[in-house]
């Protein structure tokens, strides 16, 4: 019984939180079209003096994504190099996490928590749903990329180790494609659905608008600072072991974002017990 | 069908939005709730509904604590403020859903129920097409279609027309069954008078009287 009022709750929060809000995914698929659109072409420029074409693989799109930047360095002399389109990638879906959730607290109290009678399966739901939310969003992103490089003519689902090595400086020597899929699409992904479920802990608690200023500023932080404690750090590449061997080791890092995703979800429950719905 | 609110008083952001509320409300009465705006009807019904949880006290359906035994009443249908329903479908598919959660029910008792309130279950406008008074209408068509032991109905008559106030009239009449308690909030006091047997008048938090229709009738 309480796994059929669990899956009909989780229904509904996929009816109403991605289907009924596609003007979400749409923006996003515009975004990841520009993305793509103006990695490609700087791509297609910097190769153009080359004399066999040099073609982006799927890989290689998410790998822009979440090649990252050097921490801050106030010795360096040099100016700050913030990461616009990993910053813009993964800012997005937290603009709409907390808010669809505090929304579906108070809009859906006398009507669906009232029959599944349970908080906890209610919060449980949305825990899923941000799972859910998060494969969608990066698969969005893997469907427009597999778009690009059909579009180019050369089916890939890789990564061109000239284009990464070259143009994003990112040595791949060495680096099975198991773990460059693990660093470049996995890990990333693992770590957009943790901030997802510190969002949804967050906006209920404290509202959507705390919760997504905390996400800025945690992802704002690491940018400039590199540590384990910022997981945000986790999904650019050149701050893991990925780069250099002296960083965390990639597994080590879906272990902590999986743990996080575990945390939330246990802490959120006292929090939902309590909570008034108004 | 029992319900008892002992010592119930319930605080938020520092304001007593109810205070030392005893009740004891028993099946096969409607009972009205009166008072005027930000008196702590609505939170009394949202306390009895287990939507909030006390600063001390309890609320107690038939011997089992809400907050401690149970989350929820086991069956309630609660029309509380705006009802919230998904806006790109139509009346007759958003109480589907609903139904389709509990299983009590099937579509001829969601058909019937529509038609009891006024609506057409034939209707394919959504449900962010309908009017103020289509709203309220679905809203009481969800509480009451499952028959559920505890009825809640706050300011139901709020946007409609006299026909369908009559309408809506009867229905609650007709909720009125040994085993179910019926909850009412309204303004109105010849609404009040018509349906309650008794009446609880609330003030800043409050009850400050209880009336039975016995005592109404003297």
């Amino acid at each position: 019984m309480k796994v059929r009022l669990f899956f009909r709750l989780l229904s509904h929060d996929i009816t109403e939180g991605i289907i009924h809000n596609r003007k979400f995914f749409i923006f996003a698929a515009l975004l990841f079209i520009f993305i793509d659109f103006v990695y490609w072409h700087n791509i297609s420029l910097y190769f153009s003096d080359y004399n066999s074409v040099v073609d982006c693989g799927v890989l290689d799109f998410f790998m822009n994504v979440f090649a990252g930047c050097d921490p801050f360095d106030p010795e360096a002399n040099k100016g700050v190099d913030i990461p616009i389109t990993w910053f813009s990638f993964n800012v997005l879906p937290y603009l709409f996490v907390g808010l669809y959730i505090t929304n579906d607290l108070q809009t859906s109290a006398d009507t669906f928590i009232l029959r599944v009678k349970s908080r906890y399966l209610w919060w449980l739901s949305k825990i899923v749903w941000c799972v859910v939310s998060s494969t969608l969003y990066y698969l969005l992103f893997f469907v427009i990329s597999t778009a690009f490089t059909l579009f180019s003519g050369n089916f890939s689902l890789t990564q061109n180790s000239l284009i990464t090595e070259e143009f994003l400086e990112l040595s791949t020597y060495g680096k099975s494609m198991t773990e460059i899929f693990i660093s470049s699409v996995l890990l990333p992904w693992m770590i957009t659905t943790c901030h997802m479920t510190f969002d949804a802990i967050i906006s209920i608690t404290f509202g959507p608008v705390v919760a997504f200023l905390m996400i800025v500023c945690l992802m704002t932080t690491s940018v400039f600072y590199c540590s384990e404690f910022l997981p945000f750090n986790f999904s650019m590449l050149i701050r893991t072991d990925f780069c250099a061997i002296n960083n965390i080791s990639i597994y080590t890092e879906l272990e902590v974002a999986f743990l996080i995703i575990v945390i939330c979800l246990f802490l959120g429950l006292p929090i939902i017990k309590r909570k008034n719905i108004i | 069908m029992n319900i008892e609110i002992c010592n119930y008083t319930k605080k938020l952001s520092k304001n007593l939005v109810l205070e030392n509320i005893n009740l004891s409300l028993s099946g096969g009465k409607i009972y009205g709730f009166v008072g005027k705006n930000g008196s702590g009807k609505t939170m009394l019904m949202r306390a009895i509904c287990g939507l909030i949880l006390p600063t001390s006290g309890f609320v107690k359906i038939n011997n089992k604590i809400i907050g401690k035994d149970i989350s929820f009443p086991d069956s309630v249908g609660a029309l509380i403020e705006n009802p919230g329903f998904i806006s790109e479908y139509s009346g007759f598919q958003n109480l589907k859903i609903l139904a389709q959660i509990q299983k009590k029910i099937d579509d001829k008792k969601i058909v019937d129920t529509m038609r009891m309130v006024g609506l057409d279950p034939n209707e394919k406008k959504s449900f962010r097409k309908y009017s103020l008074g289509m709203k309220q209408k679905l809203g009481i068509a969800a509480a009451m279609m499952e028959d559920p032991q505890i009825l809640v109905l706050d300011e139901p008559f709020n946007a409609l027309d006299e026909a369908s106030c009559e309408n809506v009239k009867k229905m609650i009449l007709s909720a009125k069954v040994p085993d179910r308690v019926v909850l009412l909030s309204c303004h109105d006091k010849n609404q009040i008078n018509a349906l309650c047997d008794e009446t609880i008048e609330l003030a800043q938090g409050k009850i400050i009287r209880r009336d039975s229709l016995y005592e109404k009738e003297k």
